[in-house]
């Protein structure tokens, strides 16, 4: 069974900047900022890595339980698609 | 986690709803006004037979007021019934059909919206800015409209603290890892000589000028790499029309323009900024708190 992958939504930039990941979208011009556990799931997700992947990368760099983390993963996923800042390939 | 959305601070959308007439210089054409820009942009202007600009204006009637559309190699878009536009894909040449117009109607679209496109395909964006020459360097004051750009930069310069090099519009590139005022723009808000037309400034600082309530004392701080790489993107002018290409070397400019300016930017709150017999003293203060002594 395939897991779900994403990219970038048509026409969102993204640069790091800092420990800030920020996203623009061309089309409606509005500006997104990551902090570093979004961008460490956002940069999972972008490589390929499913939301078991991101959880297992987030609980690599911060003390958090994997319950929690992964309520956070699908969280984010959840608003960063309905922001269309990302998209099912 | 976080996914911050700073509201209406930080939306574009509708960035640069005006354009301002830059210039009625005395002068049709573009080469022999921003000349030495290199190559130079040739435009050329014409007022085609009336039943055209009639078909044109019944064709986007109703339509929305931009009009992207593909003319061969260059791409074109359409401001408004009465003008078409094109500019090429390199920024090298501008066409511009306008009915009816008048010399200074011709101009305001040369030296506005056309001559702002041209020099974004070329890598070189135009902030709306003041900036003033300091130890060697240039330093860019953005503010929304009516925070003081113009008049700080005027009251240093009147006091002979700075040389001021541009006033409103102000052409910026990243040239060999370096941000460079390209101090040219014609525009008659500023004195032609004040300004060394064959010189390019290294940028070295950021002063991003707030109107405070009167009542506020006054602040400064450094701004974080988000907000200067913001600042600088929501401060350049017509960016509501660039193309998605246009947009997308804009976003790697304020990228590369945060990372040479992250050492010496500053935020102001302007106080005093309407008590006018206070201006000139509460810049001058200012400034003279805010300046780095190191440069």
């Amino acid at each position: 069974m395939t897991h779900t992958r994403y990219q970038l939504g048509e026409n969102v930039m993204q640069q790091q900047l800092e420990d800030v990941l920020v996203l623009m979208q061309l089309g409606s011009g509005l500006y997104f900022e990551l902090n570093d556990s979004g961008r460490i799931t956002l940069q999972t997700l972008l490589a390929g890595g499913d939301e078991a992947a991101c959880t297992d990368a987030l609980r690599a760099c911060f003390d958090i339980d994997a319950n929690t983390a992964m309520r956070d993963v699908m969280m984010l996923i959840t608003e960063l698609c309905e922001r269309e800042l990302i998209e099912r390939v | 986690m976080q996914l911050r959305l700073n509201g209406a601070a930080l939306r574009f959308e509708g960035l640069i709803a005006r354009q301002r007439v830059q210039s009625t210089l005395a002068c049709s054409f573009l080469p022999d006004s921003i000349s030495p820009l290199e190559p130079p942009l040739s435009a050329r202007t014409s007022i085609p037979p009336t039943s055209s600009i009639r078909t044109i204006s019944a064709a986007l009637e109703g339509k929305p007021l931009q009009l992207r559309v593909q003319h061969g190699l260059t791409e074109s878009y359409v401001e408004s019934a009465r003008v078409k536009a094109w500019i090429a894909a390199d920024g090298s040449t501008a066409d511009l059909e306008i009915a009816d117009a008048n010399e200074v109607e011709i101009n305001h679209w040369l030296f506005g919206p056309l001559l702002i496109l041209a020099l974004a395909r070329r890598g070189v964006f135009c902030l709306h800015a003041s900036s003033v020459l300091h130890d060697g360097h240039a330093f860019v004051i953005v503010g929304d409209s009516g925070a003081g750009k113009s008049s700080f930069a005027r009251v240093l310069d009147q006091a002979q603290v700075n040389k001021r090099l541009t006033d409103d519009i102000s052409p910026m590139t990243i040239e060999n890892g370096r941000l460079l005022l390209l101090p040219r723009f014609p525009q008659l808000k500023l004195s032609q000589q004040i300004t060394d037309a064959s010189a390019d400034y290294a940028v070295s600082g950021l002063w991003a000028l707030e109107a405070a309530k009167l009542d506020v004392p006054g602040s400064k701080r450094r701004l974080r790499s988000t907000d200067l790489h913001f600042r600088l993107m929501r401060h350049t002018v017509a960016s509501r029309l660039f193309s998605t290409s246009d947009a997308r070397r804009w976003w790697e400019f304020a990228a590369a323009a945060q990372q040479v300016l992250a050492a010496s930017d500053h935020n102001y709150q302007l106080q005093a900024r309407h008590a006018s017999s206070n201006v000139s003293a509460a810049m001058l203060e200012l400034y003279r708190t805010s300046m780095p002594t190191d440069q």
